[in-house]
């Protein structure tokens, strides 16, 4: 009989006896288990590693990209100039001053002197004389009324040079000057008229 | 970012596939061991370049162990022309019966029959895997798994007849496999 024919005939009669050789086939070699758990261990070990390198790897150029963009468009530079201003401000509202001792006039001791009360009011100072105590004034152009750093006399400040402006806070305080750092001229709650010279 | 799956996951399914596939060819042991290992060295070293738009994870692995089986079987031939076809001890005298006979029956049949049990049995693919792997129509493998069965069954009676013929005897001569090895 011709080998094809033989076959075919198998073929058609597959039944259990074919599903017994398929079970066979399939448990005809297994790994030991040993063999499996060092092999998986061992690819779980450097699988995760890999993620890492690759998500760090990630986020490193997608902050290099980041930083080349705000770059370009001067971002780096107003956000540094932030950072500064948020640094100095404080700075301007509690000065770290080295004043005579009480006890001996050879001796010093270093104080914190608040200068004022908030930054906000370092950067936009009363004016010169203007307003009454309960009414500050904020911002130019009525802080100085057309003479920055001087009070105009009609203001009652006799002239006096007024700590004005911004980021002055490298002045020291003398016995001239009151609780927020400023010549007592200079406060609109102890001199002059009152006399709203600029916009509120 | 990778936009693939990971061919690893769940590996230790995979692990045992590769083995089986590797075992069919080289016999259970360190041999089909190393060459199971050598498949997910290589399988790690190039994960990127895994592509689930051409095939799943496992056949992907096989092909692999594919290229690591026929380099192991030439090295093989290289150094010896033995076949260290025996299954691992075991205390059960007729499950290694069993499974000796069933590794020689395989060992006659053609390269593509072993390998078309390898990967259906050993790997346990599906025929479309196994036609995705190897280029052929599915039904075509179909057909070309039942044929291989058919002839591996047909050497399996006729080397069970042969050991009968054996034991009602007492001559190893008249065995079918007689002076064949």
């Amino acid at each position: 009989m011709h080998r094809d024919e033989r076959i075919g005939g198998r073929v058609r009669g597959f039944g259990r006896g074919n599903r017994d050789l398929e079970r066979r086939l399939s448990n005809l070699h297994a790994a030991r288990s040993e063999f499996v758990d060092a092999l998986g261990s061992r690819l779980s070990e450097a699988g995760p590693r890999r993620v890492l390198r690759l998500r760090l790897g990630y986020a490193g150029a997608l902050t290099v990209a980041m930083l080349v963009g705000l770059g370009a468009f001067g971002g780096i530079g107003y956000a540094s100039s932030t950072v500064r201003h948020a640094i100095h401000a404080p700075v301007n509202v509690v000065l770290h001053a080295v004043v005579p001792s009480k006890a001996s006039k050879t001796s010093t001791a270093s104080v914190n002197v608040v200068l004022n009360v908030t930054s906000a009011s370092d950067q936009y100072r009363p004016g010169c004389g203007f307003g009454d105590k309960n009414h500050v004034h904020t911002g130019p152009p009525g802080q100085h009324n057309g003479f920055p750093g001087i009070c105009p006399s009609s203001a009652g400040g006799g002239g006096a040079k007024c700590n004005s402006g911004r980021g002055n806070g490298s002045e020291t305080p003398s016995s001239g000057t009151d609780v927020n750092g400023l010549p007592n001229d200079c406060d609109p709650g102890k001199s002059g008229p009152v006399n709203h010279g600029g916009d509120h | 970012m990778r936009g693939n799956r990971d061919p690893l996951a769940g590996a230790e399914v995979s692990i045992r596939r590769v083995y089986a596939y590797a075992a069919y060819w080289l016999g259970d042991g360190a041999e089909a061991e190393d060459a199971t290992s050598e498949v997910f060295e290589n399988a790690l070293r190039y994960r990127e370049s895994y592509d689930p738009r051409k095939g799943e994870p496992i056949a992907w692995l096989l092909g692999i162990a594919r290229r690591s089986v026929k380099a192991a079987l030439a090295a093989r031939s290289q150094t010896s022309a033995e076949v260290p076809d025996l299954p691992a001890t075991t205390d059960l005298e007729s499950e290694t019966i069993e499974r000796l006979t069933l590794s020689s029956a395989i060992a006659t049949l053609g390269e593509h029959d072993r390998e078309l049990l390898a990967l259906r049995y050993g790997a346990d693919l599906r025929a479309r895997q196994i036609g995705e792997l190897l280029g052929i129509r599915t039904n075509a493998v179909e057909v070309a798994i039942h044929r291989a069965t058919a002839r591996l069954r047909a050497e399996l009676e006729r080397q069970e007849g042969g050991l009968r013929a054996t034991a009602a005897t007492g001559d190893p001569d008249s065995a079918p496999d007689a002076g064949r090895m």
